[in-house]
């Protein structure tokens, strides 16, 4: 079976072994189902394996449901797995908090909900910076406008507080945030999914111009296959909990093995799409 | 041609908040014809939405209109009370984005469904079986069952399907879908898409396709309108627009969604979409675009006709094919 087999992925390894190892990733939930007071096992993620190289980027694309965000909470230690492990830079994942959040950031979906109201973007900076770093008052403001800056905003934002910024420029100090401490794994969860059109595209060569600038490996998730593309070299597809397919994005969503792959790409509206219907009614 | 079914005349809205008025609209101009689909294409805060409820009436007490809205030539405003409760419940129906918010959810869908019709005076047997053939309609097959169930036990995908069915209840001749797909998986969208597509065919209906995705509006509809800050910027046949934009606006939106197959760095409008009340007196879009005059900044654009397509630009003969943006990752917004 396709899925308990380890995906090989990414070139041969110029940059050394992978800086994120998954095998075996398994989680069950344990749901009450309707009108019974029996639980019943919800298998969510189930043999999941993979390999990130360092400043490597990796996308998970699935629908709601594929268990995607299950494995990405996994990695960033928000939820424990039922079975499997999770290897970064060959070693597990660290009990404490503070050093495992050294290693694996995240950025969520919704900017409005993810930064502290009250607190002015530098603040939020500075926070990150002081937990992590022994840097002194003038290092943590420098090395603040410096992220500031590689995200494409600058002194005119540090005072502000997230209510007077936009979906987009939130969603830049989200980022920015996550790369204060200088993670060596950033997941990005449906990351712009949230954003207009015209902004989503300035985040997306945002996220692309980063890469090229700093040591960081991109874990992306989302369901949009067009913005995968965009910041990824290798996809995994994820099904009821599966990886169906997995290898070079590009060859994924031109040349397709999987059905499942080629539903997903034949339901991506183009012009002369005919949309199907299918029987089940799902 | 006949008289259209809709007909918007220089739509313009102003609602009041915090005590002033504040415009939400400038200028929206286009007509359905019986049967058509039109696009209504926008980002947040663009007025698309606004739109759709000034054509309901259902805009806020003390909202400020001026133009028409004019059904098979009689104006929507103008409607007595009779009428427009005969308007909102034979010709016109109504979807949303998120079916969950627009369906009582202590009450069965069946409660749901059947409501219009036994108002109506249809005998509760007459309107199940009704409602389990409209059901079918839309791709559920156990209808019966489905009637006795509340909306918590539907997926997304199925409540819509639902909404769609409550929708069609009273058979109108113009269905209003604003963003119906947004919430959906793409697969769940496509099947949806697919089901409008068969009513329209079977029933006539015409459709007015609220979206911020421009190539499903593109690929689903036979015109759309392309909106900004409140003002209709380009019009036209849908494929023509997603080939041969005119508007600078329209050009930078499409390049701007990365395409599959394509690798390409996309292009980048500067800036962040703007609301109506804020834009400057001149072009609602001149602020962001890299093609903006002194003309551009002080007198705005009405929709004027260019190349079959009719498109509020002062420079659109002259920058026709050439408009483009920068892919500079930098820009913020």
């Amino acid at each position: 079976m396709i899925s308990q087999q380890h995906h090989q992925l990414g070139p041969a390894d110029p940059a050394g072994p992978p800086i994120l190892q998954v095998r075996g990733l398994r989680k069950v939930f344990k749901i009450r189902s309707e009108g019974s007071r029996r639980t019943e096992n919800l298998v969510a993620v189930d043999g999941v394996s993979f390999d990130l190289p360092p400043s490597g980027s990796l996308g998970i694309v699935g629908e709601s449901g594929s268990g995607k965000t299950t494995v990405a909470r996994i990695i960033a230690g928000l939820e424990q797995p039922s079975a499997g492990t999770v290897l970064v830079g060959g070693s597990p994942l660290a009990r404490r908090r503070r050093r495992r959040r050294r290693r694996v950031q995240m950025v969520f979906q919704d900017p409005y909900s993810s930064l502290d109201p009250r607190q002015t973007i530098l603040a939020g900076l500075d926070e990150v910076l002081r937990l992590h770093t022994k840097s002194g008052k003038s290092g943590r403001r420098a090395r603040a406008l410096e992220l500031l800056h590689q995200v494409g905003l600058d002194e005119r934002h540090e005072n502000l507080r997230p209510r007077s910024l936009s979906g987009g420029q939130r969603q830049r100090v989200a980022i920015a945030r996550a790369l204060a401490c200088g993670p060596e794994v950033l997941i990005l969860d449906e990351a712009v999914s949230a954003l207009d059109v015209s902004v989503q595209g300035q985040v997306l060569n945002l996220l692309a111009e980063l890469r090229t600038q700093i040591q960081v490996a991109y874990l992306f998730v989302s369901h949009d296959l067009a913005v995968v593309q965009q910041v990824t070299d290798d996809t995994i597809v994820m099904h009821r909990g599966r990886v169906v397919e997995a290898g070079p994005t590009d060859a994924i969503l031109t040349s397709p093995a999987d059905d499942y792959t080629r539903r997903l790409l034949a339901a991506v509206p183009r012009p002369g799409w005919k949309p199907s219907r299918r029987a089940d009614g799902g | 041609m006949s008289a259209p079914l809709l007909e918007l005349d220089r739509l313009a809205v102003r609602l009041p908040v915090h005590g002033e008025l504040s415009t939400v609209i400038h200028d929206a101009s286009f007509e359905i014809a019986a049967g058509e689909a039109l696009g209504l294409v926008g980002e947040s805060g663009s007025g698309k939405s606004m739109t759709a409820r000034a054509i309901m009436r259902l805009l806020p007490p003390r909202a400020e209109i001026s133009g028409s809205v004019s059904y098979l030539g009689q104006s929507v405003p103008g409607f007595s009370r009779s009428a427009l409760r005969d308007f909102r419940a034979t010709q016109i129906a109504m979807i949303y984005q998120d079916p969950r918010a627009h369906i009582n959810p202590v009450r069965t869908n069946g409660d749901f469904l059947l409501e219009a019709m036994l108002a109506q005076g249809v005998r509760p047997a007459a309107a199940r079986e009704r409602a389990v053939g409209l059901l079918a309609q839309v791709g559920i097959a156990d209808g019966g069952r489905r009637l006795r169930q509340y909306p918590h036990q539907m997926s997304g995908g199925q409540l819509q399907r639902i909404m769609i069915a409550a929708a069609l209840v009273t058979s109108p001749r113009l269905l209003l879908a604003d963003e119906p797909t947004t919430a959906l998986d793409v697969t769940t969208q496509a099947e949806v898409m697919a089901i409008l597509g068969d009513l329209r065919v079977e029933r006539g209906l015409a459709l007015l396709f609220i979206t911020h995705d421009l190539d499903l509006a593109a690929a689903v509809t036979d015109r759309m309108a392309v909106m900004y800050a409140g003002m209709i910027v380009e019009i036209g046949s849908s494929q023509t627009i997603h080939q041969d934009a005119l508007h600078p606006y329209t050009v930078g939106l499409l390049r701007s969604r990365p395409k599959i197959g394509s690798r390409a760095r996309i292009w980048v409008i500067p800036g962040r979409p703007v609301s109506a009340f804020e834009a400057g007196p001149g072009c609602v879009f001149a602020a962001r675009c890299p093609y903006a005059t002194g003309r551009c900044r002080t007198e705005r654009p009405g929709l004027r006709e260019v190349e079959r397509q009719l498109v509020a630009c002062h420079r659109a003969e002259e920058l026709k094919g050439s408009v483009s943006f920068s892919a500079e990752a930098a820009i913020s917004d």
